[in-house]
């Protein structure tokens, strides 16, 4: 096996996919991108189980309300005016809603953005559970000893999976750019890793103070988390969640080339899954790390992913701090893993709420900006909603 | 009295399709992303399936390099050169009956189901032909009303359905959706929106030409074809289709039809919407070359198959020079080889002297010039690959 922090070996997709793939990432083709990822690039599979986790259901209508831009909605109108095409409430445990628009379905595997980004700490408490890392305060060049002697040195995997390393990176890829360049490198053209600059960043800041949203970061946890595993993230998510958890469907995540030759998941952001999968992970997360009658995550692991990293408010997301790979909501003790183009997961312990809603808005700022903030709305009502 | 079907034109109106699919499917021509939507038809449009059986046709393999050039443009090129030009995203070659060449592109694989745009056209024509081996039409010499009443007082009441099959039917009708006009506002109506059953306009044709004397490419009269099978077999297109052709011929997957509307109500886009994985439209060649006859079952009768690729006149088409128009299939002047063809470079070409079948799916632009371009040149690879002979 290839050390999965050495460069991709793979040959460069063709001019005509790599073509193809800038042109599907225009916000004007995000229905179709969002759902037939499979058709566009390599993927690595995580196989789900036999043993699905039922959910039950409530009968009743949603009968609730939402305000926003002082209009009162009716619930259903998120559905229309957030360009949703999959949504599920979940309360206390019963599926409350569950909706599909635009033809996404049951069986439709929806590409999550950077609310997968979650499911990499997720996949550390996991790792720490096993043993194969001790601690959340292990400097992250015990797992990746060619960090050593960089301006990495002191960063702890906590530092990361809050997003305060300290370390220089511009993460917006809609614009020329670092960002824009690990893109094209490892998603469009398939030749590196998104983390591949990792190395030779620049210290900005100590590590744990000042929080930078990294999507690259997030890249380069997936790299210590198969050498701190030693072995494929797929086969260990699916042996240690996606099975356990009773998943219903097979999902993946995009591949940075062929695996064979030093290609490996992208788990910044490109993980797919059906919406009553990724409802699953939600439920889970507000039920304190148990799925499917088991406690698959330690419930203390899941609370420290829930809180807050800091006190701060941040231009690009107000009313919300960041914990370990998800968005916290200020003044609650839910969190909100959000993607490009309107993904949502939310969870709330205090009142049991999960809900995923899959979608296809626009994907940069600030066009993104009124959905995410009608389902910011809509998101908080659905908690408070009592379903019969 | 023919025996009308249970599948009656229904005036059900169906709520259109959400605001978003349609913007994207109004986007499946682009051809900055035609590689992608002509793989995914499914997840965009209303579709109905057309089931397949246990027993498949298997196809020998004699795998060999082609090693053959063509000349295009004043220029010889090796075959390899024309997957890239002509972006070519299948291309599978058969001899004698056995697979000499199969190879995909972008990340097409065996088992992606690909749309035949017209090609399509000539399934109809194939089930046309299991309709009257079956006796459900007794000839197609017979008036096409007999069997779509909804005809009556229209150009086509009393017309043969030969002039149908061939596009002679003299209707007053422009074909080419890519500008705005009636042809464009259907598809629309029809596959877009899904608020129209895309057929309706034939019912108030009026005449230009006298049936039989003026080819006239005519997307609506596949669609009149299926129509008039579906009418007498009593099913949906699709279930005839896979009973009387994709399960004997032992297709190796389901295909599947884009519809006009939701399945309670929309009928087959025959004329430009089947779906199909690339060795299934090889195998559909292969049966066309054996004169109807697929995986040991005859499928159609021998005439019928071979009338297929015989051309309605000796005219050259205006703008598609170098072919003719046989029963929904393309013919090529100076050959006895025909070929089914859909836009943005979909072909299925038979060459009986050569015992040649090639599918090619590609995702070239389907309007003119640019069409042209990569048709002229697939053209001289076909008439190529066709006389090579595989070591």
């Amino acid at each position: 096996m290839q050390p999965s922090n050495s460069p991709t070996a793979s040959a460069p997709a063709s001019e005509e996919i790599q073509r193809l793939r800038r042109a599907v990432f225009e916000d004007e083709n995000n229905l179709l991108l969002n759902r037939s990822i499979e058709h566009l690039f390599n993927v690595s599979p995580v196989a789900a189980g036999d043993n699905v986790w039922t959910l039950p259901r409530y009968d009743g209508p949603a009968d609730f309300t939402y305000e926003y831009d002082g209009e009162v909605h009716p619930a259903h109108d998120v559905i229309e005016n957030t360009f949703t095409d999959a949504l599920i409430v979940i309360r206390n445990g019963r599926v409350a809603m569950e909706e599909y628009a635009n033809f996404a379905r049951e069986d439709t595997r929806l590409l999550s953005f950077s609310m997968g980004k979650i499911l990499n700490a997720v996949l550390v408490g996991l790792a720490i559970a096993d043993g194969a890392i001790q601690s959340v305060d292990d400097e992250m060049t015990k797992y990746l000893p060619e960090f050593r002697g960089t301006d990495w040195d002191g960063t702890t995997l906590r530092h990361m999976l809050l997003f305060r390393t300290g370390m220089e990176w511009d993460d917006y890829p809609y614009k020329p750019g670092e960002a824009r360049d690990s893109h094209e490198n490892s998603f469009i053209r398939t030749v590196a890793h998104y983390h591949a600059p990792a190395r030779n960043l620049r210290r900005a800041h100590p590590p744990g103070k000042v929080f930078n949203y990294s999507s690259l970061e997030t890249s380069l946890m997936g790299a210590l988390l198969e050498n701190a595993l030693g072995e494929r993230l797929n086969g260990y998510f699916s042996r240690r969640l996606w099975q356990p958890a009773g998943m219903e469907a097979e999902a993946f995540w995009v591949l940075d080339g062929d695996p064979e030759m030093g290609g490996r998941e992208i788990t910044g952001g490109t993980f797919n899954a059906v919406l009553r999968d990724y409802g699953r992970v939600a439920l889970m997360l507000a039920q304190g790390g148990k799925a499917n009658g088991k406690q698959i995550l330690p419930q203390a692991w899941v609370e420290d992913m829930m809180r807050p990293g800091g006190t701060e408010t941040f231009e690009m997301n107000p009313g919300h701090n960041y914990g370990y790979q998800t968005w916290t909501i200020d003044g609650t003790k839910a969190i909100a893993s959000i993607g490009s183009g309107g993904q949502f997961l939310y969870a709330d312990p205090e009142s049991d709420t999960a809900i995923v809603k899959m979608s296809h808005a626009p994907q940069a700022y600030p066009d993104f900006k009124p959905s995410a903030e009608e389902t910011q709305a809509f998101l908080l009502a659905a908690s408070a909603w009592q379903p019969r | 009295m023919p025996n009308l079907s249970k599948v009656e034109i229904s005036e059900q109106k169906n709520q259109p399709a959400p605001p978003a699919l349609q913007e994207l499917r109004r986007r499946m021509f682009d051809p900055d992303i035609a590689t992608l939507t002509n793989r995914t038809v499914e997840l965009v449009f209303e579709t109905r399936r057309v089931e397949t059986g246990q027993d498949v046709w298997e196809l020998p393999y004699a795998l060999t390099e082609p090693d053959f050039t063509y000349d295009y443009a004043g220029k010889t090129w090796n075959a390899a050169d024309f997957y890239e030009n002509t972006a070519t995203d299948a291309l599978i070659i058969l001899k004698d009956g056995a697979i000499v060449y199969e190879k995909y592109f972008n990340m097409v694989q065996p088992h992606t189901h690909w749309i035949s745009y017209s090609m399509g056209k000539s399934f109809s024509a194939m089930m046309l032909g299991a309709a009257l081996k079956e006796g459900l039409v007794k000839s197609i010499e017979e008036p096409i009303d007999r069997y779509i009443p909804e005809l009556e007082g229209s150009a086509y009441e009393g017309m043969a359905i030969r002039h149908v099959l061939q596009m002679r039917s003299g209707t007053d009708w422009v074909d080419y959706p890519y500008d705005p006009g009636p042809a464009r506002d259907i598809q629309d109506a029809a596959f877009m929106q899904n608020v129209e059953r895309f057929y309706t306009p034939t019912f108030t044709a009026t005449k230009k030409h006298e049936p039989g004397e003026v080819f006239n490419y005519n997307t609506l009269e596949s669609s009149l074809i299926s129509l008039l099978c579906a009418r007498v077999s009593g099913k949906t297109f699709s279930e005839f289709m896979s009973e009387k052709l994709w399960k004997p011929a032992g297709m190796e997957s389901y295909g599947f039809f884009v519809l006009d509307g939701p399945p309670d109500v929309g009928f087959e886009f025959t004329g430009g919407g089947f779906n199909a994985v690339p060795r299934d439209y090889a195998r559909a060649g292969q049966m066309m070359l054996n004169g109807g006859v697929a995986n040991g079952h005859r499928i159609m009768d021998e005439d019928y198959a071979r009338a297929c690729g015989i051309p309605g006149s000796s005219d050259t088409c205006e703008w598609n020079p170098g072919y003719n128009y046989g029963y929904q299939f393309w013919t090529l002047d100076g050959t006895n080889a025909f070929t089914a063809i859909g836009g943005g470079g979909q072909w299925i070409f038979i060459d009986p002297d050569t015992r040649t079948v090639l599918v090619k799916l590609s995702h070239t632009p389907g309007t003119m010039p640019e069409h042209q371009e990569t048709a002229d040149e697939t053209h001289a690879f076909l008439l190529a690959a066709s006389a090579w002979s595989p070591t």
